[in-house]
């Protein structure tokens, strides 16, 4: 059986809240073990909090769309912005002795580590970001 | 989240409840530590037993108050780190740059030591 969850918000703060309890009750219904929802709520905010800061620079007429699709193995997300995409390879890496005491960059790092499948394709009209995790 | 601010000696100590994950939790967080900073103390312990699990930007907030502390002759040291928070830092090998305490009272007493 596959359910299809989709949710739509403007680039505010709050839209990393709202995303969060989206994905709270969603695995709590689901009944994931405690640590895969953790995983899975944590990727959400990184992976929303990219989208409304580093995809659509705080634009509240800019909106981040969220999807659940939900089958008997696996919960696969999708987190889309309407930026302008970015180039991947130029993005620093968060473990070099350099960077380790900066205050950001090391989302995408906790995304591909707590989730068992990540897919990034930016673009022109935005970037998205595809995350999957066995339940 | 919520913050409980207690005082043991020169040491500030931050119990943190919630979780923290980029929204107002994390910045009465940030506004916190730099009310502390702003008010020259230098020893910070933070305590996150309550804390279940935080995101890049609740470690992006600690590095921060960190590195301002460090600066400044002072430190951030973390107490009773959850499971998940653990893996967090593990993965982000911030727990090489933290000074880790399982208890409240080691994290104070490290800064007479």
């Amino acid at each position: 059986m596959k359910t299809d969850i989709e949710k739509r918000y403007r680039s505010r703060q709050d839209a990393v809240v709202k995303a969060e309890r989206l994905a709270d009750k969603i695995t709590k219904k689901l009944q994931m073990s405690e640590t895969v929802r953790m995983d899975v709520c944590i990727a959400v905010t990184e992976a929303v909090i990219n989208a409304i800061q580093h995809g659509n620079h705080m634009r509240v007429d800019k909106y981040v769309t969220i999807r659940f699709e939900i089958n008997d193995r696996t919960i696969r997300i999708t987190v889309r912005d309407q930026g302008e995409g970015f180039d991947l390879g130029a993005v620093e890496n968060p473990l070099l002795p350099e960077n380790l005491t900066k205050p950001n960059g090391r989302g995408l790092l906790i995304v591909r580590s707590l989730m068992d499948d990540v897919e990034v394709s930016p673009s022109a009209t935005g970037t998205e970001v595809v995350m999957v995790k066995k339940r | 989240m919520q913050i409980q601010h207690d005082v043991s000696g020169d040491v500030a100590v931050l119990h943190l409840q919630g979780k923290i994950m980029g929204g107002p939790d994390a910045t009465s967080l940030h506004e916190k530590l730099h009310e502390l900073i702003d008010n020259g103390t230098l020893s910070v312990v933070v305590d996150l037993q309550g804390v279940a699990w935080m995101n890049s930007s609740g470690l992006g907030i600690l590095i921060g108050g960190l590195s301002a502390l460090r600066k400044s002759g002072g430190d951030l040291r973390l107490a009773r780190v959850t499971e998940k928070i653990e893996e967090v830092l593990k993965i982000t090998k911030l727990d090489r740059v933290f000074d880790i305490y399982s208890n409240t009272e080691d994290a104070v007493a490290s800064y007479k030591s």
